[in-house]
């Protein structure tokens, strides 16, 4: 029998009301996601696109409205669904008056973990985090980057099999998002499942084995990294233009986007459809290609045309 | 047994967070302020001034534990979750009812350590002027901390589901009617016909009747104390307690955090 996977939801919704009026907000709407074992997963979306509800969900720190989440086969609103989860909260905020080694000895008991296992993975772990030389002083004078990195640490007490990280890059230095990138890569070695929310696509492109891209609470894609970049590549042409022809006014018509580069003019044709329409405007003589070749997209480009397409 | 573990992890936690606040020590600062002015009172007064220090004292002493369990109490689940420090705790194999039970002993134990610690200061000063220590001034000190850990079950349980004013607002009404809840049980006895009473007899049997636990006039003049006035309102301060604390965890059960 084949084991569960690491995340599934089902139709997963929420709705908050808002307001004296009870205005409804649609926070995540029939939410189908399965995220296998030992997979790093992506989960992208603007500012108030659903990631962090959806995290929170697999939490139960909120209900759902319908549908329902598990973890590795245990409904999350069952807390035995957490043993070996570790959380990593956006702007993750600790006790001030706690120290960094206090903390994460905390966390370490909610795990029911023994003092001698604790005292020395969070001796690791917080060498790991660079924070050994802080680790006995009080968390009210930590910066944010230092906060993110402790949350880090004590994500990682319990020795997950599966780790939600909402936007762990947002607030580090370059060095830091290098860093925990490293430490990500070096988890999915270990066997561990990684399931991160981030609006930084850059990063996301650089460490997931998948993606799905979230907009309104609904899940517009869902896929390998490779799958979702060559779903719609799109071509690139370097091109010479007679001299009456407004470039301009043909590339917004068409829905094709002109790029100066290498003081060459460049236009993106998305699809195929449009090419054949530039295939005709090149044998009306107006236009003359000098090179066509597939385009490399990249995790944001693919994901701005997932959002052209949900928007009609 | 693992659970037990949590809850006192979470107990321990509260408990450090609260002592290091110094909020609580500004909070001690001023009851010693206060002890030493009733010192200064019981001296201008006309004889006996060691029965004003005790009354006064005894009254300043659970004054003070009530306004800490009442502004600390409050903020108590409701600041965790403002500040999302609950967020990462909560995303462990915690139970919420776990999670509400340890903050309750945690800070019931710093609210305790506090009152110790004035009413030791409180035993100086009565030593210093000459009065004896009696079992009623004991027995008066014990039953006070039970009148303080109604107030911060009742403060903890409006923190799990409402905002700092209407949860100070809220134990505020409920700590005034319970120092009034004789009066209210006499005048339903007094008004057998009162159309009032159905709506008296609900309000008498909410509210903690925090009178039982008020024994600062017998240590005062060291009147007898039978066992039963000090038993019976433990067994009722537990039971009031129990009933708040499940009340909270239900609450706060179904609380989205935010």
């Amino acid at each position: 029998m084949s084991s569960p996977p690491a995340i599934q939801t089902e139709r997963l919704t929420k709705h908050y009301r808002l307001g004296v009026t009870r205005r409804k907000i649609e926070a995540v709407v029939d939410l189908d996601l399965e995220v296998g074992e030992g997979e790093i997963f992506a989960f992208i979306g603007l500012n108030g696109a659903g990631k962090t509800t959806t995290l929170k969900l697999l939490l139960d720190h909120a209900r759902p409205t319908r549908g329902s989440a598990a973890i590795f086969g245990v409904n999350c609103r069952d807390p035995r669904a957490r043993a070996r989860v570790g959380y990593l909260p956006d702007l993750p905020h600790f006790y001030r008056f706690l120290t960094a080694r206090e903390l994460i000895d905390y966390c370490g008991r909610l795990f029911g973990m023994k003092r001698s296992d604790r005292k020395e993975r969070s001796r690791r772990l917080l060498g790991l985090v660079g924070l050994s030389d802080r680790a006995d002083e009080p968390l009210k004078g930590f910066s944010r980057g230092m906060l993110q990195r402790l949350g880090l640490a004590q994500a990682l007490i319990n020795d997950p099999v599966l780790v939600l990280l909402d936007e762990p890059l947002g607030g580090l230095d370059p060095i830091g998002r290098v860093e925990l990138r490293e430490v990500i890569s070096g988890l999915k070695r270990e066997g561990c499942t990684v399931f991160f929310s981030s609006h930084i696509l850059d990063d996301a492109q650089r460490i997931a084995d998948r993606v799905g891209i979230i907009h309104r609470g609904r899940l517009l894609a869902c896929g390998s990294l490779e799958d979702l970049l060559l779903k719609n590549p799109g071509w690139d042409v370097e091109l010479e233009v007679s001299g009456d022809l407004d470039l301009e006014a043909v590339c917004r018509r068409y829905g094709w986007r002109q790029e100066l580069s290498d003081g060459r003019c460049h236009i993106v044709i998305p699809d195929d459809e449009s090419l054949k329409e530039f295939y005709a405007l090149a044998a009306s003589g107006q236009v003359r290609p000098q090179s066509i070749g597939r385009r490399q997209v990249n995790l944001e480009e693919a994901f701005i045309a997932e959002l052209d397409r949900w928007q009609g | 047994m693992a659970g037990l573990n949590r809850i006192w992890a979470v107990a321990q936690t509260t408990f450090r967070e609260t002592i290091r606040n110094k909020i609580l020590l500004h909070m001690v600062g001023f009851a010693v302020a206060m002890l030493g002015l009733a010192w200064v009172v019981s001296n201008w007064s006309i004889g006996e001034p060691d029965k004003i220090i005790t009354d006064l004292g005894l009254t300043i002493t659970v004054l003070i534990g009530v306004l800490i369990a009442l502004f600390a109490g409050i903020v108590l689940v409701y600041g965790e979750v403002e500040r999302g420090t609950i967020l990462p705790i909560l995303a462990k194999p915690l139970p919420r009812w776990e999670f509400v039970l340890g903050k309750f002993i945690g800070f019931s134990g710093a609210v305790l350590l506090v009152y110790v610690g004035m009413n030791l200061i409180l035993i100086l000063l009565l030593a210093a002027v000459g009065r004896p220590i009696t079992p009623h001034l004991w027995q008066a000190m014990y039953l006070s901390i039970w009148e303080i850990e109604l107030v911060v079950a009742l403060a903890l349980l409006f923190s799990s589901f409402s905002n700092p004013s209407l949860s100070a607002l809220y134990t505020i009404m409920l700590y005034v009617a319970g120092r009034f809840s004789f009066d209210i049980k006499l005048f339903i006895d007094s008004n057998p016909l009162a159309p009032s009473r159905p709506i008296l007899e609900v309000v008498y049997g909410v509210i903690p009747h925090l009178s039982y636990f008020n024994l600062r006039q017998a240590a005062v003049h060291t009147l007898d104390i039978p066992w039963e006035r000090v038993v019976w309102p433990t067994v009722y301060g537990v039971l009031y307690c129990g009933v708040v604390l499940i009340i909270a965890a239900l609450a706060f059960r179904s609380r989205d955090l935010a």
